[in-house]
């Protein structure tokens, strides 16, 4: 097992992302930024998946992410990804915003439901750095 | 642990890969220029809001 985690590290952290060659730097940035939104908009969908799945016991039957914590993973994403389509240079320090956000205004259902694919989403910014 | 490396294999490694594959499939192996990367992001920005726009518009706030 432990073998396996650490295979699991170095191919993790061995397939960090570059932009393709032919871009300039602008386009190398613009990039990113895509690959940012990108992450962003799996979260989102994660998200709304989530929110879909109903989970009973315990009755009544509940979404196993509420509304309200789906909410905040929306709007904060649109607002995430507004920022960055106006200022792509932007995406780092927007997207580490927003998924901090994120993470500090879910409940605590919010956060064990989401706490697999936040770590995803920060891993992918991580390896875009 | 187990559920960072699981998250990170299983989620992050193929979004990072997949956007050049898709690109060079659908362009017979070439590479993106500024412009093709540029307009991608303004969809991938549209197709994001468009989704949760629609989201919004099934859950009304009460």
């Amino acid at each position: 097992m432990k073998n396996l985690v650490l295979l699991s590290l170095v191919f993790a952290l061995s397939t960090c992302a570059k932009a393709p060659p032919t871009l300039t730097p602008t386009g190398a940035r613009a990039w990113q930024a895509n690959e940012a939104v990108l992450a962003i908009n799996q979260l989102q969908e994660a998200a709304i998946a989530m929110n879909e799945i109903q989970v009973c016991p315990p009755a009544p039957c509940h979404p196993l992410l509420s509304l309200a914590n789906t909410r905040i993973v929306g709007n904060t994403a649109v607002a995430a990804r507004n920022a960055i389509d106006q200022a792509p240079a932007s995406w780092g320090a927007t997207t580490q915003t927003a998924l901090t956000q994120i993470a500090m205004q879910l409940d605590a259902a919010g956060k064990q439901v989401l706490a697999a694919y936040l770590t995803a989403a920060n891993a992918v910014l991580f390896s875009l750095r | 642990m187990q559920a960072l490396i699981l998250a990170i294999l299983t989620y992050a490694t193929p979004i990072i890969t997949k956007a050049i594959g898709d690109y060079r499939a659908a362009h017979n192996g070439a590479m993106p220029t500024d412009a093709d990367i540029i307009g991608t992001l303004h969809a991938n920005v549209q197709a994001g809001n468009s989704q949760w726009a629609a989201w919004l518009a099934a859950h009304p706030t009460p």
